[in-house]
């Protein structure tokens, strides 16, 4: 499906432009459509750069979800639907239409308790404040719940032409789970990559101050990209350190059917979801690769069988958002080609407690607080764009701006 | 620059004007398409629980627990909504679970918002039904009446109050609630719904927990040992 937002991109781009406010600065003024804002209350349009010529823009849909069964739909900070335009030229793309943490599962190394800290008493996103989110550096509370950050983020790439630093948009909550705060972190980078953290911090488990465990958030993606008939595959780096010859390969096996599979430091596993009908202007099939980005080198798994799995891979299903029932939802091999499809991802902190975390004080109180530990992935775009993003000024002139340095050449591969 | 904003707004109008897909909203936006059930609609939802002999056949109660989950959308509806094939607000349907608190019987029930019916019932297993306040209070009152809590804590375990979850709230004695699922066959909170409550003044919490099983209405408590880092 192909869709609105792609039908007058170019007058919408140019209306936007000249819809400017604040002093001399090229930033463009929010331009969200009146229809995704009556959809959406909370619509946010993020143009990158910041400051100076337009070239990328995010439209971004946020609610939170504060319900009475985070089983049947789990509470947090939900993203979605979500929009991309990689060009002021370009159409708008649908990358989103639901993102959200369906469970955080917290077992303890002696083997109990095991809590489940997002569906078990339905917790719920806390107060942010000025202290959490600073205007200093960025920030913006937009409800008393969800901070927005709008702020550099490094280098974007430096090579023998120059260096470029890149921006990006965050939105975030904090799950209160009683002694422990889950952060829910979303990231919307300048050039089309999208990141979700979990960050866990807080008070150690009281009378358990001391015992290991282990962090597992389960993130639910319905990912929709430019549209809901998608197809993923498993792309994995295959090479074996006792072949002299050095070589490897790269392989990307198409998912058939609804299945969990893992993730392995070896192989590079992620999962690459594209639309069979969409490509970019030098006719390669767009897609975003879901990429782990794990922290301490690994990700634990458990006796629960949904724990088994790093991804797993499910037709679009409205009564499916519970992370513990990710077995019985595969297990009918339901057909995932050319469908609606949703991708789930697993990524965990091992917490061994540490001094650090906090020390006994009088009445054997635990005096102290777990700094932050994250854990979470990312969704790269892989031949959206037609060429390097960010990379024309100051080495093109303009109008080289909004499209690639060279005349393409359309491979008709 | 007022000028420059007119004459984008203006642009901006008359492209809405052309093709009303994109830009123009529908007419009586509805604000309320994410939002929180209202009083009327929560009353009628369980106007329609209790009477369906679906529902009825489960739990076999006349004064059910009823749990109602946040409302969601349709989203075949929601892009048709988007794409300006319809200016009909999607669907909403909420999840309801239905719970007998004697047997713990369970059915989970969807409900369709606006036509306000039932669009499906089925059983489903104790694990399936989320902890709510009303067990959290009642996991508080069985700790309270525990001697060995009591020892632990002294009078001031009266004073205790169970938080809302996500509240912040700077209360001296708040409990918290902890819900605990076993897969150890061997452990009764296998199949029994049992609860953790972590106690915390102004000095901390407590260095251990009452472990409540609602089932048998029996506490335990459990930590308390200290130790050392390794």
């Amino acid at each position: 499906m192909i869709s609105l937002f792609s039908l007058r991109p170019l007058l919408i781009a140019t209306a936007s432009l000249m819809v400017s406010i604040g002093p001399a600065s090229a930033q463009p003024a929010p331009t969200v459509p009146p229809i995704f804002v009556a959809f959406c209350p909370n619509a946010i349009t993020q143009n990158f750069p910041t400051v100076g010529p337009l070239q990328t823009t995010w439209w971004i849909c946020w609610r939170e979800v504060a319900g009475n069964n985070s089983i049947a739909n789990p509470n947090g900070l939900v993203i979605g639907p979500v929009y991309f335009r990689k060009s002021a030229t370009a159409p708008f793309i649908r990358v989103l239409w639901d993102m959200r943490v369906s469970e955080y599962f917290v077992p303890y190394h002696p083997g109990s308790p095991r809590y489940y800290d997002l569906s078990g008493f339905n917790f719920k996103l806390t107060d942010v404040s000025a202290a959490d989110c600073p205007a200093a550096v960025g920030g913006t509370p937009i409800s008393p719940h969800v901070c927005k950050e709008v702020r550099d983020r490094g280098l974007m790439w430096k090579d023998f032409r120059g260096v470029r630093r890149g921006e990006e948009l965050v939105l975030w909550g904090a799950i209160n789970a009683a002694n422990y705060r889950y952060i829910q972190e979303y990231t919307f980078r300048d050039d089309g990559v999208i990141t979700a953290r979990m960050g866990a911090t807080g008070q150690n488990l009281p009378g358990a101050e001391l015992t290991p465990h282990a962090h597992n958030a389960i993130w639910r993606i319905d990912i929709d990209l430019n549209g809901v008939t998608n197809n993923a595959a498993r792309l994995r780096h295959i090479e074996s350190p006792f072949n002299p010859a050095g070589t490897a390969n790269d392989t990307a096996i198409p998912i058939t059917v609804a299945e969990g599979f893992t993730w392995s430091p070896r192989t590079h596993d992620s999962v690459e979801i594209s639309n069979p009908v969409f490509r970019n202007e030098q006719g390669h099939l767009s897609s975003y690769q879901l990429i782990p980005l794990v922290t301490g080198g690994g990700l634990t798994q458990h006796y629960e069988a949904f724990t088994r799995n790093e991804f797993w891979v499910t037709p679009y299903n409205p009564a499916q958002f519970a992370a513990k029932n990710l077995p019985t939802y595969v297990a009918g091999l339901a057909p995932v080609m050319n469908r609606d499809l949703v991708v789930w991802y697993k990524g965990s902190l091992h917490h061994h407690p540490r001094d650090e975390d906090g020390i006994y004080g009088q009445g054997h109180r635990w005096i102290g607080t777990a700094h932050v530990m994250w854990t979470g992935f990312m969704l790269m775009p892989h031949n959206l764009f037609d060429c390097s993003p960010f990379y024309r000024k100051p080495f093109l002139p303009e109008p080289s701006l909004e499209r690639c340095p060279v005349p393409l050449v359309v491979d008709p591969g | 620059m007022a000028p420059r904003c007119v004459l984008g707004s203006v642009l901006l109008a008359t492209l809405s004007c052309a093709e009303t897909v994109l830009a123009q909203a529908p007419s009586e936006p509805p604000a309320t398409m994410f939002g929180a059930m209202t009083t009327e609609e929560q009353l009628s939802i369980e106007r329609a629980i209790v009477s369906d002999p679906r529902v009825r056949a489960v739990v076999s109660e006349t004064q059910p627990r009823i749990i109602t989950s946040a409302s969601e959308l349709d989203k075949s509806e929601a892009e048709a909504f988007l794409e300006g094939r319809t200016t009909t607000p999607p669907t909403r349907r909420v999840t309801i679970v239905v719970i007998n608190p004697q047997s713990q019987q369970a059915a989970r029930v969807l409900f369709e918002l606006p036509g306000k019916r039932i669009l499906a019932v089925e059983s489903i297993p104790a694990s399936d039904v989320p902890f709510s306040r009303n067990d959290a209070d009642e996991a508080l009152a069985l700790a309270v009446a525990n001697p060995n809590l009591r020892r632990l804590i002294g009078d001031d375990l009266n004073r205790f109050q169970m938080l809302e979850s996500g509240s912040e709230a700077r209360v001296p004695f708040a409990a918290q609630a902890l819900p605990v699922r076993s897969t150890d066959p061997r452990d009764v909170c296998s199949t029994d719904r049992c609860v953790d409550l972590i106690f915390r003044t102004e000095d901390g919490y407590f260095p251990f927990r009452a472990h409540v099983n609602l089932a048998r209405r029996t506490v335990e408590i459990h930590g308390g040992a200290g130790g050392q880092h390794r």
